[in-house]
């Protein structure tokens, strides 16, 4: 498909933001019709989207997509005035073409439409504006394409298509009552022929002279012409109902690139945030005055801020240890003033920068009401979703990645939670099930929840697939709690009814999920009630970029962990450290917890050395959480050296994921500090206490 | 290798070998400085610095070759490379200087070495009366499909 060359990549960039807003927002309000189907304002938005898009896209030419809206619009045109009800055949025609714009515009990254039959597509709209075209226009479906197979008509089409010339699909209606559909259907020949080359058409010239036609002409038709130079004469042959004129995308590929499909999704979180920001989504959003920021841009001032971070401390300490020589010094004491002055500062444009930064999550949830309807739809159950607290900001480079988790979850309740309709009826639940999904701030967290009101978590499965994939003996199994049981749930492969959809393809499973989230520094948690229903409970800090961490330091290293994992730093003697069944182990207060030594669990060499006499013993009390479950672990340091904010940096990517290490922080006097990965350093220290004492249950036995 | 385009290479020493690379893909090169370990990774990659608020690794050159590691000295420079998009660092004894060579004064590596060294050397070129080897480092930097293998298991 040849279109206007003299697009600059400016256009295209102003084009795609438009569009993929466009979208965006067609996505939504389409998934809202079909519960407000009577909303005339909602269906106005949808129209003049529809509209918008269609002339973009055509002053562009781009054919297919200008094609595809203008067909979406002619169907919304009679809903929006009432000749047409809203039906969930119409709601399911719309997302199937909104689903083809998408497809279509993944190649405009590449300055052309992907390619893309839309005639199908188109087919469906017309269809359910005239239905007694449908039987017409599915029987010509097959029969261009026979036609089209025959050898001449497929070099006449190549040539013209080589010579620059686009090919149409021209589709005439003849009113059914109409008792002169031959003469008709040559007059509208006439008029092609007139305009342009009829390379094929159906019924042919010969059928039409042998009075051998139906209520419909197909034709396929090469011309420089306009489409509307085309439509224009055939709407005025008598006894035409209908006229549509569609770029003819080859009989070939409807192969929807689903590599493709994969950019859009990537893109769109990025161009979202930008789109979303400056408010230009619609009527529902207030007007409100905002910019377009470029998210590099965005980017690197929050580069340049945390640099500012690392300084403005070491610019504190600097003057500390100055003001503390020099009391009596009159610059000296100008100069603290001064660094307190701009140690304030840089906090105020840290927070204003996180700030920025910052996207109402409800961007992420607007994209649930689609997934829950296509769930709902594919396994036949229905499933409303209910959002809260949309407004609940996050910042946006973990908004991107808890996507996944939180999809995955999404499907989980639908799959596996929500009963079928017999069960629920049976149990006197509600017909419909409802899927919760809430976010909220708690203490410097984003706490986000999804409950289901379905069957809840059926325990004993999980024990029986547990001993199934080997992962506990069978006396094991019976032996743990409840509690410890719906924990198993996270174990790889523990699925008990595994169905694999079309997942992204990264892998599906709970321990994927929760994978995700621990490395965003969050947690997961689960809940459940049988026959009432599980919830799911996400911690996510508000920020990637920063956070509170202590440092210490241990072999010579120093070393950063996350004060959210922190209960406490202690500092004691050899006395409270001991060994219990050849783990160390730590007696605090009379708790006793097991015990690592920070440099070895990182770099997993060299043997624990026991302390001696009075020498003091530092260590870092660290749990993965507040939950009954969540048990404490000691972590021994040789020094602990002081609490800051840390500026998170990727160590990269050469050197591939290092167990134990979460990142890397630069400090101010630019040293390089690891960011030690705490939930796996207590997982690895419990899970050690736990095969301890297993082992010694063994030999006991 | 050999081809008739001039080349600008930098040259430094390891361990009394010239090497000269692309100048194309140097980066910087900086004065050696404190390098932070990062436990399981290669024995090669001596750890992590600060690269004016960047955090990238660093390559013990001589470590990769198997050659015999010596202290570092005050000529010690790191070398940053660009693979592939990626900056990383090369520690070598000393940079020496800059050099263009004529592309008929580099004979391929193949013809004149048989080992699978060969593999790492983008040619030998002959200056005056001296041999320089110059270094494919994408390739001398690529991670084994060993070295893959462990990280995907620490993972």
């Amino acid at each position: 498909m040849t279109f206007a060359n003299d697009i600059t990549p400016d256009d295209l960039k102003v084009f795609m933001q438009e569009a993929e807003s466009l979208l965006e927002l067609l996505d939504e309000d389409i998934i809202r019709l079909e519960q407000e189907s009577d909303n005339s304002e909602l269906l106005q938005e949808i129209f003049r989207a529809a509209h918008t898009l269609k002339g973009s896209s055509g002053m562009l030419g781009f054919q297919l997509m200008a094609g595809l809206t203008h067909a979406m619009e002619d169907l919304l045109d009679r809903v929006r005035k009432g000749t047409l009800p809203v039906t969930p055949e119409i709601v399911d025609a719309l997302l199937a073409s909104l689903d083809g714009l998408k497809v279509l515009m993944a190649g405009l990254a590449d300055g052309e439409e992907a390619t893309l039959d839309i005639e199908p597509l188109v087919s469906q709209l017309r269809a359910i504006i005239d239905p007694s075209a449908a039987s017409g226009a599915t029987q010509a479906g097959p029969s261009i394409a026979e036609i089209v197979a025959a050898p001449e008509v497929t070099a006449r089409i190549d040539a013209a298509i080589e010579a620059g010339t686009p090919v149409y699909h021209v589709t005439v209606h003849i009113d059914p009552e109409s008792d002169w559909a031959a003469v008709r259907c040559f007059q509208a020949l006439n008029e092609l022929t007139a305009r342009g080359e009829v390379i094929a058409s159906i019924p042919s010239q010969q059928q039409i002279e042998d009075e051998q036609v139906g209520k419909t002409l197909q034709a396929l038709f090469a011309t420089a012409e306009e489409p509307d130079v085309i439509s224009a004469p055939l709407t005025t042959v008598a006894d035409v109902v209908d006229v549509s004129v569609v770029p003819w995308s080859g009989a070939a590929a409807s192969e929807a690139p689903t590599a493709a499909e994969g950019t859009p999704a990537t893109a769109a979180p990025a161009a979202v945030g930008a789109a979303k920001e400056t408010g230009e989504a619609g009527p529902r959003a207030e007007a409100q005055q905002s910019v377009r920021i470029d998210v590099d841009r965005l980017d690197q001032l929050m580069n340049m801020v945390g640099e500012l971070v690392i300084d403005r401390t070491r610019i504190a300490q600097i003057s500390r240890m100055l003001l503390t020589r020099h009391k009596e010094d009159d610059q000296v004491r100008a100069l603290a003033e001064t660094s307190a002055h701009i140690v304030r500062v840089v906090d105020e444009l840290h927070t204003s920068m996180m700030q920025v930064r910052m996207l109402p999550v409800g961007l992420l949830f607007s994209k649930f009401p689609r997934l829950v309807r296509d769930l709902s739809r594919s396994t036949g159950k229905q499933v409303r979703l209910v959002v809260e607290g949309e407004g609940t900001e996050i910042d946006r480079s973990v908004i991107e990645k808890i996507k996944d988790p939180l999809v995955h979850l999404i499907r989980n309740s639908i799959d596996h939670g929500v009963e079928p309709l017999d069960v629920r009826r049976a149990a006197g639940k509600p017909d419909v099930a409802t899927v919760r999904l809430a976010a909220q701030h708690e203490s410097g967290s984003i706490v986000i929840t999804i409950d289901d009101d379905g069957g809840g978590i059926n325990i004993a499965a999980v024990r029986a697939a547990a001993v199934r994939r080997g992962a506990l003996t069978p006396e094991a199994a019976e032996r743990i709690s409840d509690d410890d049981a719906l924990q198993l749930i996270w174990e790889p492969g523990l699925s008990t009814a595994q169905r694999t959809t079309e997942v992204s393809g990264r892998g599906v499973g709970m321990d994927i999920v929760r994978r995700d989230v621990e490395a965003l520094n969050g947690r997961v948690d689960v809940s459940t009630e049988p026959g009432m229903g599980t919830r799911f409970t996400l911690r996510l800090p508000l920020t990637l970029a920063t956070f509170g961490g202590l440092l210490v330091r241990s072999g010579n290293a120093m070393y950063a962990l996350p004060l959210s994992y922190v209960q406490e730093t202690v500092r004691t003697d050899s006395a409270s450290v001991g060994t219990v069944m050849t783990k160390s182990v730590m007696n605090l207060r009379g708790d006793v917890m097991p015990l690592l030594r920070l440099r070895e669990a990182i770099s997993r060499t060299g043997t624990e050395r026991a302390p001696l006499g009075d020498e003091p013993v530092f260590a870092v009390v660290v749990k993965a959480g507040d939950g009954e479950r969540d048990r404490p672990v000691a972590v021994v340091v040789d020094e602990l050296v002081d609490q800051q904010e840390i500026v998170v940096k990727s160590l990269g990517e050469y050197l591939g994921k290092t167990r134990g290490v979460a990142g890397a922080s630069i400090l101010g006097d630019g040293e390089v500090v690891l960011i030690v990965d705490v939930p796996t350093l207590i997982k690895d220290a419990l899970q050690g206490s736990a095969d301890a004492s297993q082992d010694a249950g063994r030999k006991a036995a | 290798m050999a081809d008739e385009a001039e080349r600008q290479l930098v040259v430094f020493d390891l361990a009394g070998e010239a090497y000269g690379v692309n100048i194309g893909t140097v980066r910087e090169i900086i004065r050696m400085q404190a390098v932070t370990h990062v436990p399981e990774t290669p024995d090669f990659v001596e750890g992590v610095i600060n690269l004016r608020g960047r955090v990238i690794p660093v390559v013990d050159l001589r470590k990769r070759f198997g050659l015999e590691t010596s202290e570092h000295t005050s000529d010690s420079r790191i070398v940053v490379v660009d693979i592939a998009g990626h900056d990383i660092g090369v520690i070598v004894d000393a940079v020496t200087e800059v050099l263009r060579v004529a592309g008929a004064s580099i004979e391929s590596a193949s013809a004149l070495i048989t080992t699978e060294d060969s593999y790492y050397m983008d040619g030998i070129a002959k200056i005056g009366d001296r041999l320089l080897i110059l270094l494919d480092l994408d390739r001398v930097l690529q991670l084994t499909s060993d070295q893959l293998a462990a990280q995907s298991v620490a993972a």
